[in-house]
């Protein structure tokens, strides 16, 4: 970015934030957070203020500047870490069960305060919408560093409700495939594997779009 | 202006990661507080004691930590340490697992309660304290967004929520990219200014 | 003689791979007949009694829930509590579902028809089975601290998808789901990531976990009926698919259902045995309807979406897209 320098503290923080500068820059700009008590709480409160966007349930409760000094100073006990070794990708092996990535809901309750803002980014852009299927995954198109991925249409489009927050970074969801995929779990289960995978499977699915 | 080959963009997760792993802790500790609200969101769903739960959340992010070499830029950072949380509360609830106090827990050697066994064992709660400041600030959130001018509010919510770069977003607001920047800016400062106090109360409590 | 010799290899084979826990290669499989395997693997979910974690995965993402499981009596009681998404809580007694949603109090009661109708959907489809898909035995290993035959269903041609199981060695009981796309990889994973079985569990306690007290109880409206009464009828045949149920239903969100509101919207439900299809019929809105064609839910799920005159079709299954789109050419209004 050619005017890095002419910006504040506060926006270069923004800026790398959203995975905008070069591996110099991004560098350069987390160097200078870690020193700056002060750019610290900005990255803190930016991190803050995304979380409860897409998702009020995520509004701390508790200090977290003091969660983080408690782990510190169990860090500061902790041996030097070696430099990366290249191991065998911890997420291959067809029997390694213990997997993790979490499949979050933005939805609100009935009785949550309702987002109305959410709703006006379909209405609003009409020209470049990212469209990301109907259903509970994120198309992950694997890129390094890319933090979200997605498939683009260009289209006019009923307005898309809520996003569903996925580790890769939220989504757009349409609401009535989510209602049909729910019916079709619920009684399209003729299957011979029906139990116990099959219900366990759809059991754990359903209800991510109610 | 434009260079002839564009320069790459670089995710902020790797680079924190690969600062720490190349002796920066400072640096893990802003992925803690970029990821630990997320964290004990999940861990709180196997887990009602709230104590337990930041315990478990603390726990997560040593062993993550200490793993953090092995991390493959592949994977998406916080899929790999969802991983490593999940597994860590697992570890944990195995270990409670004869603790009658547990609530998630159909153990056959607990004492029958006829009453109903959700209020039979004690857990620990948030304090009402605790639970009205997340309250507040997600109010305080939500108000400030309404608050916004539109072209802030849009070019926040195309970034946090749809995840679109600002190039994308460039396109969707057909302004330049560097409006992009100022705008979502100028929308967090403004959030952030209604945030930062509650944030400093919740410090300020402990003393 | 030459099946012997077919034997004498996969025990040789099994022998070994016990001891080194090793996958078999694909090359020592052999054919398994398929009906008294599903009998097996279905007895052991009836009657064991389990608890554990299982993981639902897709590549990158997955989700995950905490299950209880026993049998008391004639009864199998069962209670999934997922651990993402919205908070909600699953309870089975036999076919009956109810699913809590405890921030809004509000439960959806269900009977799931296809619950119960095992041994019966065997019989009556196993013909059905037989020609859609071949089993396989590919040995043994060991997962989350069990012991586990491997079987893998291969598909007879490219209108489904196939699937590896693990099946646990003593009870039969699946711990692991794989489902294959046409090329052999894995498109989804469903598995224990932990696993207690013969657990002890307080069946009482899980049991009163089901009550619906201080809940707002809906039941969704639900209308048996046939296609060809609501004016539908499928040209041409899907491979291996045979209609199973059809329905008359409101399709809503079930936490805003109230009654009978929500679009009316025909359900009708195929099944090769395994892999299901289900075609919903709605009215055309050209405000909603917008996108005609195939969408990729992620994992194993696509859909396909067509306008065919004064109605929408959407296609849903766990099925290579090309079956889904033979599905929607294949629908039309009956003359």
């Amino acid at each position: 970015m050619d005017d890095l320098k002419s910006i504040s503290n506060e926006e270069r923080i923004s800026v790398m934030m959203d995975g905008e500068l070069s591996q110099e820059e991004c560098g350069r700009v987390l160097g200078d957070i870690v020193a700056d008590r002060r750019a610290i709480e900005t990255w803190h409160v930016y991190q803050v203020v995304g979380d409860v966007m897409r998702s009020p349930e995520l509004a701390p409760a508790r200090d977290e500047l003091k969660f983080l000094e408690r782990l510190e100073k169990r860090l500061a006990q902790e041996p030097k870490l070696p430099q990366s070794v290249p191991t065998a990708d911890l997420n291959a092996g067809v029997s390694d069960s213990a997997w993790a990535a979490t499949v979050g809901s933005a939805k609100q309750s009935a009785n949550a305060p309702v987002f109305r803002w959410k709703m006006l980014v379909g209405v609003a852009c009409s020209a470049v919408v990212a469209v990301v299927g109907g259903g509970l995954w994120n198309q992950s198109e694997g890129a390094r560093g890319d933090e979200f991925s997605k498939t683009k249409q260009i289209q006019t489009q009923a307005p898309l409700v809520v996003a569903a927050e996925t580790p890769v970074g939220p989504m757009l969801r349409d609401p009535r495939l989510d209602e049909l995929m729910a019916a079709h779990r619920q009684l399209g289960g003729h299957s011979a594997l029906q139990v116990p995978a099959g219900f366990l499977r759809n059991a754990t699915y359903e209800g991510a779009g109610r | 202006m434009n260079p002839a080959v564009p320069t790459p963009k670089q995710d902020s997760d790797t680079e924190l990661v690969q600062r720490t792993v190349a002796g920066d802790q400072r640096a893990y500790g802003l992925l803690v507080l970029k990821y630990q609200r997320r964290i004990q969101r999940l861990i709180g769903r196997m887990v009602r004691d709230v104590d337990l739960v930041e315990d478990i959340a603390q726990e997560t992010f040593v062993r993550a930590y200490r793993a953090l070499h092995q991390f493959r830029g592949d994977a998406q950072f916080y899929t790999w340490l969802y991983r490593i949380a999940v597994n860590t509360a697992k570890k944990f609830l195995l270990e409670l697992k004869h603790d009658p106090t547990v609530s998630e827990n159909f153990h056959a050697n607990d004492d029958d309660d006829e009453t109903s066994w959700k209020k039979a064992e004690p857990t620990t709660d948030e304090g009402p304290e605790s639970i009205l400041a997340a309250k507040e600030i997600a109010v305080v959130v939500n108000a400030a967004m309404d608050a916004l001018p539109a072209e802030l509010r849009q070019a926040v919510v195309l970034r946090e929520i749809e995840g679109m770069s600002y190039e994308e977003i460039a396109i969707a607001m057909a302004c330049p990219v560097g409006t992009v920047r100022s705008r979502i800016f100028r929308a967090r400062e403004a959030i952030s200014l209604q945030v930062r106090p509650l944030l400093d109360q919740q410090t300020g409590k402990r003393w | 003689m030459r099946l012997s010799g077919q034997r004498c290899l996969l025990f040789v084979v099994l022998w070994l791979s016990s001891l080194h826990g090793a996958v078999v290669a694909q090359s020592a499989a052999v054919d398994v007949p398929l009906t008294p395997w599903l009998m097996r693997v279905h007895q052991a979910s009836r009657q064991s009694v389990y608890t554990g974690t299982f993981v639902v995965s897709a590549g990158a993402n997955m989700a995950s829930a905490r299950i209880w499981h026993v049998c008391d009596g004639t009864q199998q009681l069962e209670r999934v509590e997922p651990l993402s998404g919205t908070t909600r809580t699953i309870f089975r007694r036999n076919d009956q579902v109810i699913t809590f949603f405890p921030q809004s109090r509000v439960a959806i009661a269900e009977v799931r028809e296809s619950l119960g109708l095992f041994p019966g959907l065997l019989k009556s489809s196993d013909s059905a089975i037989g020609d859609s898909y071949r089993l396989k035995a590919l040995g043994t290993e060991r997962i989350v601290g069990f012991d586990a035959d491997i079987f893998q269903l291969v598909p007879t041609d490219r209108m489904r998808y196939g699937y590896r199981v693990w099946s646990e060695k003593k009870t039969g009981l699946i711990i692991q789901l794989q489902t294959l796309d046409l090329d052999g990889k894995v498109l989804e994973q469903a598995a224990f990531s932990e696993l207690q079985l013969d657990a002890a569990v307080n069946v009482g306690k899980l049991a009163k976990t089901g009550s619906t007290q201080g809940y707002r109880v809906l039941r969704p409206d639900l209308q048996k009926t046939t296609a060809d009464a609501q004016g539908w009828v499928l040209q041409k045949a899907v491979d291996g698919f045979k209609s199973t149920a059809c329905f008359q239903r409101p399709v809503a969100p079930a936490s805003e259902r109230q009654g009978g509101s929500g679009h009316s919207t025909m359900q009708w439900v195929f099944s090769d045995g395994v892999a299901t299809v289900s075609l919903f019929v709605e009215t055309y809105d050209s405000q909603r309807h917008v996108r005609e064609g195939l969408t990729d839910l992620g994992g194993a799920t696509h859909t396909h979406a067509r306008r065919i005159q004064d109605w929408w079709v959407t296609v849903v299954g766990e099925v290579p897209a090309s079956t889904l789109s033979a599905f929607a050419n294949a629908l039309e209004r009956k003359k």
